[in-house]
This record gives C-alpha cells, structure tokens and sequence, in this order.
C-alpha cells in the first residue's frame, strides 16, 4: 500500500443550474462523472486526496427552496439543503423546539468551518462519524429528493447502506431535511468525544432524546443514535426496547450502555481503537441516557 | 549596577507589523516574470527508480523547465555534512550519508524528491507532475529501528554492511562496580516516539538570479541563512559577494528549519540560474509532512543503581537512535540526550552506549529539545519508579541527587553535542524546584486537597519535574551596532528570527549601553548583506551568543560617544550620563548633546579626522561562549483525568525558570508558553504513525493533532537568576526549555492519579487511547 504523497485537486467542470429539473437532468446525463455538492467542506477534500474524481461538480445552493429554513408548528422543521450550520444554531426556532439539533451542529469543526458546512452535506456524506446525523435520526427524519421524475420523500433511518454510500440514486438531489414536531416533553443530549476537546472528528459521538410514553411499561421512549462505530451511523435498537420496557434506573440505564456497545462494531484506526470506541460507547451511552434521564424527572 | 531596559517587560517592537499584516515572509515575494515549482515525490518509502519519462510534463502548456537527477549532470551531489562529523576516536563509528537534491538510483523515504517542474503558475506546475511518468521497483522497506539492525534486513544505503549509522559509546567512573554496591537496581525499556515540528508556516523558497548584475537573491525559511549564502555559493560556483540570502519573518523554525541543505533549498536557486528566472516554491502541508525533518524516535534499555537511601550510584543506558534515510546532522541528537540522561543529578558512574539506525523514513534533525526530552524523560521515569520501589517520596529523592551549588562549575567528564567535555557553567538547582513546589502548594495538595478530592471519587495527580538544558552553544556570532544621524541606532546581526522577539530583546541590550528608547533601536537579522557572518538560531542561542555579541559592539560604541562627547561637552567621561538619546553632564543635566548630533560630528564633511580614530559611532564584534550555559528548571502540573475517557483537565501548571539574567519577562514567558504546548503535543497528543512499509498514515493536521489553545492551560511563570560566568550579560538560553520536562511531567502526574492502578508508563507519546490500552492490559496482567 502507498499513500500519495502530494495530493492535488484535479481539474474539474463548475456546473450551476438554475432549476432543480435542469440539476437532476445534468446529473443523470453523466452518471458516475457528475456530483452534486452544497458547502464542499468533505467533497473538496476527498477529491484532493484522489478518493473520488468528478469530471463536473453541480452546485445546488442556489435551487428552490434549498436555502430555506421554515418551522410550522403543526408539521414541524424543514431545513433547506443549502442552509449552513451557524444558520441552524443561530435560528430561534431551532433553538426553541430541536436544541438537540443546535448542539449537535456546534460540535462540528470550527465556525470559520460551519459557515460552509450543511447539515444535509454531513448527511449526504454519509460517514458514519457525521455529527449532525444523530439529531435527524432521533427526530425521525424525513429526507425530501428530487428526482428526475418528481419528488420523494424518504425516512432517514432507510437511508444509509455503508461508509459513504446511500441510496441515492444519479439524478437525486436532497433538497431539504424535515424533522417532524419534537416529541412533547423531549430531552436531549449530544456526548461527542473527540481527541481534543475541540474540532477533531468523533471518535465516538452519543446522541440520546428522550420523552414520555404512557403507551410503554417504563413511560417513557429513550432513543439512541451512535456515530463512528459501525459502517453507518447506528441505532441500537436492542437498547431503546429495553429502556421501553424497564423502568428506569440507574441499573437498567447502565445495562441499556452496554446493549448499545454490544450493537457495535468499531474499528482500529489511527485515531482509535476498536476496544477504546467500544468502551467509550458504554460510558457515554450511560453518560448520555443519565443526563436526558436527569432532564426527564 | 541597577538595569533601565534589561529585564523589562517591554512590548515587542515587532508586533504592530506582524498583526497588522505588514510582515514579510517567503510567501509574499513577488517578482515580475516569476515561475513556480513543484515537485514529483516518491509514494514509496523504498524503492528502486528504473525509470521515468518527462517527455509529457515539458510538453504542457506554461511548463518552463522539468529536471530529473539525470538532467542535473555534474551538479547533481548529496548536500554538504552540516555538522561536522565526529572526531575519529575509539569506540566511534560514522557513516556518512547525506541526503541528495533529486532520486537517482533509489528512493530512500516516502516523499523523496524524484523531479521538479518549474512553470508559469503553481497550477500548471502541479499538473505537469502528474504527467510525469516514473517506473519504481518497491523494495521491503525498514521502518522499525530493531528490525533495521537484525541481520539480513534490507539495506537503506547498499554500499553499507548495515542499517548502523553510527555507534557511540561514553564512559565515566566504573558503572559495573557501582552496581556491585547497589541496593536497588531497576532495568527498564523505554520508548519514545517521532512527532513533527508543525510550524504554522512551512517551508518556502523564492531564487531569484539576476543575469545581468550576476547576482542570486534568495529569500528562505531558513534558521541559518548565513551558512546556507556560504554553501549555495560553494555549490553554485560563485563569490560569497554574489549572493544574498535574505531569511525574513518566518511562521516558526524549531529546528527544522536549520536542515540544511533541504533538496529544495539547493535545486530551487539552481533552477533559477539556469533559467535565469526567479522561481518560487513554497511548501505544501502534506510535503511538510513527508519531507520536513522529525525528531524523537529512541528505544533505550536502561538500568539506574541505587543505595538504599534513594542515591544514585550509577546509570547505565544502551539505546537505538533513529536518524531516518540519512544523517546530515551528524551526532547531534543522541549526544545531547546522552549529555540529558543525568538530568540535574550528581551521577558519578555513567555509561552510555547509542547505535544510530538508518530507517526509510523521513529525515530527523533537532526539533525543538533535540534529543534533551528523551533523556530527562528516562532519567525522571527511573527516578519515579525508584521512589516508588524505595518508598521514598517523589520530591525528596530528587533533592538528594541534585548537584549542589558548591559543585558548579560541574564537569561531567562525557562529551557534548560539540565534542567538547560537557560541563555545566553554574545552578543553584534545589531554590528553583522549591519555588515551583510553593507556587504549586505542593505540600498542601498532597496532604489535604488530593486525599479529599480522591474521596469524592476524582483521578487527580500532581507531578514536579526537574530538569536542565543545556543552551547558548558556540563557535560565534557577530553584530554590528551604528548609531545614525537620525539619533536611531541601527543593528546587524547574522541569526534568523522566526518568532522570538530579537527585535526587542535585541533592543534592550542596546538600549542598556546607549540610553535611547527600546523603539529607536531597529534590528535587522537573517540578511546577509546586512551582515555576513555567523551561524544561526539553533540549540536556544540567539539571546545568548547573538545577544552578547551585540552587547559587546553596543558597549564599544558607547566607548567612542563618551569619548567624543567628552571633548565636546568639555566634560570628563566619569561624569557624563547617556539617557533618553543624549549625552548629558550627570549633575548638570541641560549641558547635552544628542547621538544623532554626535554621529555627524563623528563623521565630518571637512577637516582631518585624528589618527588611529575611525569615522562614524559604529563598531562591530563578536561574542564566542568557550562552551554552552547550562539553564535549569522545574515544571509542576496538577491534572484530573476522566477515568470514563483518559481525557486529561490540566488544572495548574507551573513553570520556574533560571536561565540567568531574563532580557525581558514577557518574550521568556511567551518563549515558556509556546516550548510547554509543544511539550503538551509531544506528551500527549502528537505522534506520527508509519507502517511496517515505512509508509506515514496520518499526514494531515486532520489526523495528526496538535493541541489548540482548548488543551492549553494557564500557565504560571516563575523565576530564579542564576548567572552565567561565561558571558557578561549572564544569560542562558531558554528556546527548549518549556518543551524538555513535559513527557516526563506528564507520566508522573497520570501516575499518581491513577492511584490505585499499577501503571507504569514507559513510552511517550500517550493519548487517551492510548492510556486506556495501558490500563487494559495492566488489567489483565494482575
Ligand atoms: C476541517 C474539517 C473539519 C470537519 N469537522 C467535522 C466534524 O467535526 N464533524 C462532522 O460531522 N464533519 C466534519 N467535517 C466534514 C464536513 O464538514 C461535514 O460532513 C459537512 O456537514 C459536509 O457538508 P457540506 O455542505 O460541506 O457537504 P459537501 O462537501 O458539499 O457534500 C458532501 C457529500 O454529499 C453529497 N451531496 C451534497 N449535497 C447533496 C445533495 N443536495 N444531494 C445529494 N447529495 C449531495 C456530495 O456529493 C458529497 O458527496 C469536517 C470537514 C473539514 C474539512
């Protein structure tokens, strides 16, 4: 194996559309050559590391409604695809109904970074050490595509298949994430843990909400999503039933961590090691579920 | 004699140019008809080039020039030894191997330069590299240093019989007969690792040769830019007059930049010669990486011999040195940790004995501590696990070892990095640690807030280090000092600033003599047409010899002012003053003339000037230390790690310094505060990581971490002045100091928080990662 010891950004086309149709047809036109990108911040780097070589990179910042950023209270947030992060953590409703969401977003990089990051390209990415996507998976998600043949919407959680695959097909286009209304009475926290305190990606991040739910035997719904320890971002479901069905103390909290590193399957990697990440998702898993479970009482 | 300027906490002159933006570095030259290079480096860490084809590259539009070894002829010659080598004596073998400007027959490390496209613009240039086909055969590469010295390994240089650079082996007093006597003998492997220096900016060159003046202008990072205007004209074939090498601000040295010569710095000016254009390059991260030196990769076995009172009787040391593809800088390294591994302790039997290992990785050369870190760091682990073992407390069974004052000057009887006995000038060792215990309240946290805070369930641990550094090391360095019409004075010297505040630290000492205003003082450094002679900033010696040297010439000056003076003002020299920009009758203060008078005075239009008087209040001269000062100092930190993650809180750090005479508090601290998070980074948080195949994995700041002002703690300074008797400021150098003890300071204080583990920390780098493998398998083990 080598590694390149000089990466450079090779040459490529800046296509900028005006329509959405005219951004899916472009995109279906050359599968495989063409990509869409919003704020650049990951695709910029992998092609300078030789990971992906477009031959044309679609800017949709620009298109219908992808720089909107709307709350309705009957239906909940809808995050245009072009709308950056320090927009996200600085709008009132945000802060207001999905504050799992801004505190999520502060964890990324730095702020000179979050003026171009978007919430949708974190996604969109599809690492599973993405910060953001957390929040989205526990708030339900819901992903608005544009196609060449219409519109589709799909849940968040159907959406990732393996590090930095999706199921976007060419010619998809994300335009927006929706999340529906907060549970009533929701808490939440986002644990990440990097090398440093600041700006180093996740070598473990934690996202927990929780909220009440007569309809379970514990009366209350903990949702749990986990970045960086699987090929995608993971919800270890085998913990979330079992705080439904347990009540809640500081035992079964401890027992629902452990399903969660159990449900994981991290690797050895420079920035950390399999061992490390798992145990790490045992602590803050406790940590996480702990706290929302301090919010809740 | 009380001082006006030394020691005060003036403000950097430099400053206001630097955060406003007016600074000039490399990068900002600019030149009409410039071109830009780029390079074709090896993605292999050993390989053999069968061949490669520039047809392509030369044919891209904008594509000037595009040189491979070949193409180099005659010219093509390893760059010249940068130390010289060590005298032949029994026990020393050196290999000579000097890295080459471009890959002729083998690459030796990934990132080896194998051709340079020079064109019109950085772009076309990069492109044209990709262009360029090469053919290399990949060859099993030798990356771990034991490996590199088992019989049958792969050669990095063919023409050896093995990977051995060099051997070495230093002796004093008998250390088999002090292990005979001793009570307690602890035998340890201990490891320590490679990082980067990482300077904000990385290296950069612009050439630029004038045909029709036949002059070569070079603007370079450089640490050295005199030696580097020498050897370029050596090279290059001409006079010394023809060519000025211009070092301006540069965004950090730590010793890297005093490689020399990087193949860059020789091909870029060839280049341009040969195409009588300038030519730019500057360095990319990722070739910083790959191609600016590293430092610290050492394996010691090592034995310490103790009574049972916790003195030490002997310590005997065997390690492995990794001095990477080649070994330009000679000894330097392994003998200053030789000169480290008795730390600030009376040892009296001492043996020593390095291999240096060539490896098929980049380059090593001083960084920043330079072989002094991996020596403390053994001598302080040793200490810390022999108090443990002797139940002896941490603190006291470093204050019975110390030198004591009476001792100094101390001789060592081992040679230094200069091939000089290592002797250590002067220290009043115990006053500084107990400073840095008092500040901490050493006494008061062990007694009463640790054992309440281990209650409430905290991982909290304190650590005290001790240490020395050796600095302010020879041959010379020069200045000269004009007093100007203008009533300003102007400075010249040789070394090259890289962020240090010469341009006020400088000021001062001249202030001193000449009683003008810090800010009237203007220095120039690192220009060889300014001055052309000395060495450069290297091994914390700027404040020390370029220091003295221009104290010297500001002293001769004030000489030929108060002499002049004297006839004009018709007052005797004993009673004349020299303050704020005059010279003044002491006790009749309106009787006065100003330098800037004088000056033209000293220089006359008309009439004779007296012989054996020479125009003008200037003078020149040198300051040569007969051997380096030796600073000491103690470093303190209180830390809490999170024993869910190893991430570790630093809730106090002291420093206390005694590098004799402080020029100037607040340039010492800043010098403190920049050497500890590098220290914080080596401790905890960088450590370069190459494969088996020699291959660097994490060659981006994404991945390599260095710490941000989030790890930095506050850090409280404390000093103590212990003047050096070998020059007359009394200063000691303190460039490495903050970085030394850190590794050390760091395993200590993890140690003793994690109470009731039995963890013995080894090896430096640690990470949270890391440590919490550590305290696995210490798990497993009991
Ligand atoms: C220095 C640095 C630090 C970073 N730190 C962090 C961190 O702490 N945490 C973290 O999670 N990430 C981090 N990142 C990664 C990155 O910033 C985030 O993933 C960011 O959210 C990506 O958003 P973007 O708009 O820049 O995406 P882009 O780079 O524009 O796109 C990302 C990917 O999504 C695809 N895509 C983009 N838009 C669409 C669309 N509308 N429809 C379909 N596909 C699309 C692109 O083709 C590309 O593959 C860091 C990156 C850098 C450079």
């Amino acid at each position: 194996m080598t590694i390149n010891t000089h990466p450079t950004l090779p040459e490529f086309e800046y296509v900028r559309p005006e329509t959405l149709a005219e951004a899916s047809e472009f995109l279906t036109r050359y599968p495989g050559e063409a990509r869409p990108f919003l704020g650049g911040t990951d695709i910029f780097v992998r092609m300078r590391d030789g990971l992906i070589t477009p031959n044309f990179l679609v800017d949709v910042k620009k298109l219908d409604g992808t720089n909107d950023l709307r709350f309705e209270p009957q239906a909940g947030l809808t995050l245009g695809a072009a709308v950056n992060m320090n927009r996200v953590i600085a709008s009132r409703e945000v802060q207001a109904h999905y504050p799992l969401l801004a505190e999520a977003c502060r964890s990324v990089a730095s702020y000179q970074l979050r003026t171009r990051a978007t919430v949708v390209g974190n996604i969109c990415n599809a690492s599973p050490a993405g910060d953001t996507i957390g929040a989205c998976l526990v708030f339900n998600g819901v992903l608005h595509i544009h196609e060449v043949n219409g519109l589709r919407q799909e849940p968040l959680a159907e959406f990732f298949l393996g590090p930095g695959k999706t199921t976007l097909k060419p010619g998809d286009i994300v335009t927006a994430i929706h999340l529906p209304l907060p549970p009533k009475g929701c808490a939440g926290v986002y644990l990440k843990l990097g090398r440093n305190k600041l700006s180093d990606l996740s070598l473990v991040g934690v996202t927990a909400l929780g909220h009440p739910d007569p309809s379970l035997p514990s009366g209350y719904r903990f949702r749990l999503a986990l970045a960086s320890v699987a090929p995608v971002p993971l919800v270890p479901t085998q913990a979330e039933t079992y705080l439904a069905n347990q009540p809640i103390t500081p035992e079964t909290i401890r027992e629902a961590a452990h399903l969660a590193a159990e449900a994981c399957a991290p690797i050895d990697d420079l920035r950390g090691s399999a061992r490390y990440r798992k145990e790490m998702v045992r602590n803050l898993s406790a940590k996480a579920l702990s706290e929302v479970w301090e919010k809740l009482k | 004699m009380t001082k006006k300027f030394i020691g005060k906490r003036v403000k950097r002159n430099e400053d206001p140019r630097l955060l406003t933006g007016q600074a000039l570095f490399v990068d900002d030259v600019e030149i009409p008809g410039m071109l830009h290079a780029a390079f074709l480096r090896s993605d292999y860490a050993h390989a053999r080039l069968l061949s490669i084809d520039v047809s392509a590259a030369r044919q891209r539009p904008g594509v000037v020039a595009v040189f491979t070894a070949e193409d180099m002829g005659e010219d093509w010659q390893p760059g010249p030894p940068l130390v010289s080598p060590p005298p032949t004596a029994k026990d020393v073998i050196f290999h000579s191997r000097r890295q080459v400007p471009l890959v002729k027959d083998k690459v030796r490390h990934a990132g080896e330069a194998i051709a340079v496209v020079i064109a019109e613009s950085r772009y076309i240039a990069e492109d044209a590299v990709e262009d360029i086909l090469v053919e290399l055969e990949p060859l099993e590469a030798v990356s771990d240093l034991e490996k590199s010295l088992q019989e049958g390994s792969t050669l990095v240089h063919d023409d050896l019989e093995s990977n051995l650079a060099a051997h070495l082996i230093q002796k004093k007093g008998d250390y088999e007969a002090a292990r005979e006597k001793a009570d307690l003998v602890i035998t340890r492997r201990i490891v320590t690792d490679r990082g980067a220096a990482a300077a904000m900016e990385n290296r950069g060159i612009v050439a630029h040769w004038d045909e029709k003046s036949q002059h070569l202008t070079v603007w370079d990072t450089t640490q050295a830019p005199i030696p580097i205007r020498n050897g370029l004209a050596a090279r290059l074939g001409l006079s010394a007059n023809q060519v000025r090498v211009i070092a301006p601000f540069v965004g950090g040295g730590f010793g890297p930049k005093m490689m020399m010569f990087y193949p860059e710095e020789m091909l870029i000016p060839w280049a341009s010669m040969k195409l009588s254009r300038p030519i730019k390059w500057i360095e990319d991260r990722r070739e910083n990486f790959y191609a600016t030196t590293q430092e610290r990769g050492q394996n010691h076995d090592v034995e310490l011999a103790l009574s049972r009172d916790g003195h030490i009787l002997g310590l005997k040391d065997v390690f492995l040195h990794d001095t990477g593809a080649y070994d330009p800088y000679g000894l330097t390294i392994p003998l200053n940790t030789q000169c480290h591994l008795m730390g600030p302790y009376d040892i009296e039997n001492f043996t020593s004995e390095v291999s240096v290992v060539f490896t098929n990785k980049t380059l090593v050369t001083p960084v920043r501590g330079a072989g002094r870190p991996q020596g403390i760091f053994i001598i302080e682990r040793l200490l810390d696990i022999a108090a443990k073992e002797l139940g002896i407390d941490q603190v006291e069974i470093r204050k019975r070892n110390l030198i004591p004052p009476e001792a100094f000057p101390y001789e060592h009887k081992i040679i230094d990095q200069a091939f000089a006995p290592l002797v250590l000038d002067s220290g009043n060792y115990w006053p500084v640690m107990k400073k840095a215990l008092d500040m901490i309240g050493y006494d008061q946290f062990v007694k009463e807030e640790q054992p309440r805070l281990r209650a409430e369930g905290k991982y909290v641990g304190i650590g005290i280090t001790p240490f020395i550094e050796s600095t302010g090391v020879g041959p010379y360095e020069g200045a000269r000092v004009t007093v100007e019409a203008s009533g300003k004075v102007f400075v010249a010297t040789g070394v090259g600033t890289q962020g240090q505040g010469h341009f006020t630290t400088f000021a001062q000492i001249v202030a001193e003599q000449l009683g003008v205003a810090v800010s009237d003082v203007r220095i120039v450094t690192g220009d060889t047409t300014e001055f052309h002679w000395g060495t450069g900033t290297f091994a914390s010696r700027g404040a020390v010899v370029a220091g003295n040297a221009i104290h010297a010439s500001a002293s001769i000056v004030r000489q030929k002012v108060l002499k002049l003076a004297c006839k004009i003002l018709e007052t005797p020299e004993e009673e004349l003053e020299l303050e704020c920009g005059l010279v003044r009758v002491a006790d009749t203060p309106h009787k006065s003339i100003s330098l800037g008078e004088l000056a033209l005075l000293a220089n006359p239009l008309r009439g004779a000037v007296e012989p054996g008087t020479e125009p003008g209040l200037e003078a020149t001269a040198y300051f040569g230390p007969q051997y380096g000062a030796t600073a000491f100092g103690t470093h303190a930190m209180i830390i809490e790690i999170d024993p869910e993650t190893m991430m570790i809180a630093i809730k106090r750090y002291i420093t206390v310094e005694d590098c004799g005479t402080v020029l100037n508090p607040l340039i010492l601290e800043g010098q403190i505060h920049g050497g500890v998070s590098m220290g914080i980074g080596n401790a905890y948080y960088e450590k370069l990581h190459f494969d088996e195949n020699g291959q660097l994995l994490n060659a981006s700041f994404a991945d390599y971490l260095i710490p941000s002002a989030t790890e930095m703690p506050r850090i409280e300074v404390g000093h103590v002045e212990t003047t050096s008797p070998l020059n007359e400021l009394g200063t000691k150098g303190v460039g490495e100091a903050g970085t030394i003890p850190v590794p050390a300071l760091f395993s200590q204080a993890i140690e003793n928080a994690l109470y009731n583990r039995e963890l013995e920390i080894l090896e430096t780098p640690l990470s949270p990662n890391r440590l919490f493998e550590l305290l696995v398998n210490e798990e497993k083990s009991r």
